[in-house]
């Protein structure tokens, strides 16, 4: 019972620490803070279910391989959707519209106009990362974003550390042409 | 979470990395209202977490003995109910066919081969286990 109550703890404070980067990668694939959300939730009861009682240091990459499986059933599912009620779709360039809390400000920073580019441009870094590839996105939300290792991230995408490191360049590439070589979260 | 530190990358990716790592993780945050929804969901975690394993139940130990016992008695049974057949059925039903006689079974001993007396085997030890056959 210790042990359950110990390792329920352990998961809990994993989980506690993952949430909020999980809902916003899932934010950024799905186009909706809603839908990820719901995906989250999923995983975290997927995780403590079926991989609850492994050792703590097996959670990261199995629980982000969870987060993207239900990510890609989720845009399956959205694509049948959309073929069957396609009048109904969503727009495109939801993400496209800043939200408020993305514009709040930043006291860290002291100056308004920086505050206001810096969303700005972490707003276009959003939108440009949702128009990567699938797996070019995964690579970068994995390596970059989550930190992820090399051969964590191979193991959450099912692929070599080769495969890895390619998607992972062009996703790099990718990102700035499209946001240009000025781009730049300090400006 | 361990960060790792990108450094395969070219100086210029990685400065592109870094920047977008940093604006990113500074762009978590959850509201009050998806932090409970959240909160909610780990507290089914934990309580799932806690409660034991649904284990075999008493009578389920019990029973599995039992069954294996029945299963070892009646393939027990089934031997020693077996019959072996007579020794003597098997030559007497050879010279009987191969017998001189000029009737019927002269004409089958012609062809007789192993499959013919196991059959004739078969059918004798099918009448000693019907009493009521008006041949036994």
């Amino acid at each position: 019972m210790s042990n359950g109550a110990s390792s329920a703890t352990r998961l809990d404070a994993f989980l506690l620490s993952v949430q909020a980067r999980a809902v916003r990668v899932a934010e950024i694939a799905t186009r909706s803070r809603d839908d990820a959300l719901d995906i989250v939730q999923d995983a975290m009861l997927h995780l403590a279910r079926s991989y609850g009682r492994r050792p703590p240091e097996e959670w990261p990459p199995l629980f982000h391989r969870i987060v993207e499986n239900k990510i890609r059933d989720f845009q399956r599912r959205q694509t049948v959707r959309n073929r069957i009620f396609f009048w109904r779709s969503r727009q495109a360039d939801d993400l496209d519209e800043p939200q408020a809390d993305e514009l709040a400000p930043d006291l860290s920073v002291p100056d308004a106009t920086e505050r206001l580019m810096q969303a700005e441009a972490l707003q276009r870094l959003k939108c440009a990362i949702a128009t990567l590839p699938e797996r070019q996105r995964q690579a970068f939300v994995l390596r970059v974003w989550d930190g992820l290792s090399t051969d964590q991230a191979a193991t959450v995408m099912g692929c070599s550390d080769g495969s890895v490191k390619t998607h992972l360049s062009r996703a790099l590439a990718a990102l700035r042409a499209q946001l240009g070589a000025a781009w730049s979260l300090e400006n | 979470m361990t960060d790792t530190d990108l450094q395969d990358l070219a100086s210029a990716d990685l400065a592109f990395a870094k920047a977008a790592r940093a604006g990113l993780r500074a762009s978590e945050s959850l509201n009050y209202v998806e932090a409970a929804r959240l909160a909610a969901t780990r507290a089914q975690v934990r309580e799932l977490l806690q409660k034991p394993r649904p284990a075999m139940p008493a009578w389920g130990w019990l029973m599995a003995p039992a069954a294996v016992a029945a299963v070892a008695l009646s393939v027990l049974r089934f031997n020693s109910f077996a019959p072996t057949p007579n020794p003597q059925a098997v030559p007497d039903l050879q010279l009987s066919v191969n017998a001189s006689s000029g009737d019927a079974l002269m004409w089958v001993s012609d062809e007789a081969g192993p499959d013919f007396y196991r059959d004739l085997e078969f059918y004798q030890w099918l009448q000693s286990r019907s009493p009521t056959e008006p041949n036994a």
